[in-house]
């Protein structure tokens, strides 16, 4: 998904749903910062297990999509890269899983 | 996972916490604090006790700060918990201050001389199941803000030390608690310190 594509989730119809969070590995960075203030990537790789190019690459894509934001900074002489929840990405994950929760909710009635 | 295939946030936030306090390192400080007490009853005189005590115990703040910042952060990583967890740092931060204050004035009006102190000599028992009690208290309330339910475990053995109700001298207790806490911490430790190795080079300076 793109980031035009994130514009237009206000006027999503109610079944779609967003799918650069619907991507399990995705979901799950999402859902850690989402909890979290702020994390490091490695906490995120120790957390999700997933390797440093996998999780790197999905960070990408949601950074792109200004979910994330990712800020490098040096503590003492050592970097560290600090990631967080953007307000929109709080947002796209929280329409995601209202979305999630209604599909399913739906699909149970039937 | 819940029934719509999403994470349980809750659980997960917690699972997160938690894995940050894999460590040992409450253990291991909580225990050699108990082997500082048993070490201080070898000393001879209340100001070298209470010197040597105190010298120890910054000692080892210092060195639970160090090792946190050089074993569990390197392997784990960092992560800003929410306001919740916070507060609940907050809570046990001025619940052990307050404890502390407590327990020095305690000692202070106990050597005091005056008429508190001749009514705690004189009702020693009842003093000491108090004194136990609120040990139990302080660190029951430590796990449950810091959500380490096993932090209860060494508060058992705190509490065997101030309440005196077994018939062996505190010290004994004191050094048998601080051995078991201790060598709990350090297996903990080195099960930590397998399932997170330290990442390379490139996974620890050039990520993201």
């Amino acid at each position: 998904m793109t980031t035009d594509e994130h514009d237009t989730r206000g006027t999503m119809p109610p079944w779609e749903i967003d799918r650069l969070i619907h991507e399990p590995a995705r979901l799950m960075i999402m859902s850690y910062l989402f909890v979290v203030e702020s994390a490091d990537f490695l906490f995120l790789m120790r957390q999700t297990g997933m390797t440093q190019g996998n999780l790197s690459s999905h960070l990408s894509k949601l950074e792109q999509a200004g979910y994330i934001e990712v800020e490098k900074k040096f503590v003492g002489k050592k970097p560290r890269t600090m990631i967080r929840a953007t307000g929109p990405g709080r947002e796209a994950f929280q329409d995601y899983r209202q979305r999630m929760e209604r599909i399913f909710e739906e699909s149970k009635g039937e | 996972m819940t029934v719509s295939g999403q994470p349980n946030l809750k659980e997960l936030e917690r699972r997160a916490w938690r894995s940050m306090h894999e460590d040992g390192l409450w253990e291991l400080f909580l225990g050699t604090l108990l082997l500082v007490l048993y070490v201080t009853t070898l000393v001879e005189g209340a100001g070298w006790q209470l010197g040597v005590n105190l010298v120890l115990t910054i000692g080892l703040v210092v060195l639970a700060k160090v090792a946190k910042r050089t074993i569990t952060i390197p392997r784990m990583g960092v992560a800003k918990f929410g306001h919740a967890r916070r507060q609940k740092r907050k809570k046990t931060t001025v619940l052990l201050l307050f404890s502390a204050v407590f327990g020095a004035g305690l000692a202070f009006a106990l050597g005091s001389g005056t008429g508190l102190s001749n009514w705690m000599r004189s009702n020693v028992e009842l003093f000491n199941v108090f004194a136990g009690a609120w040990v139990l208290v302080v660190f029951g309330g430590m796990a449950y803000w810091l959500d380490l339910p096993r932090l209860l475990f060494v508060g058992l053995a705190y509490a065997l030390v101030f309440s005196h109700i077994l018939p062996v001298s505190t010290a004994m207790i004191a050094l048998v608690g601080g051995t078991i806490t201790t060598v709990f911490g350090l297996i903990m430790l080195i099960r930590f310190m397998r399932k997170y190795p330290l990442p390379n080079g490139a996974e620890l300076h050039d990520n993201g």
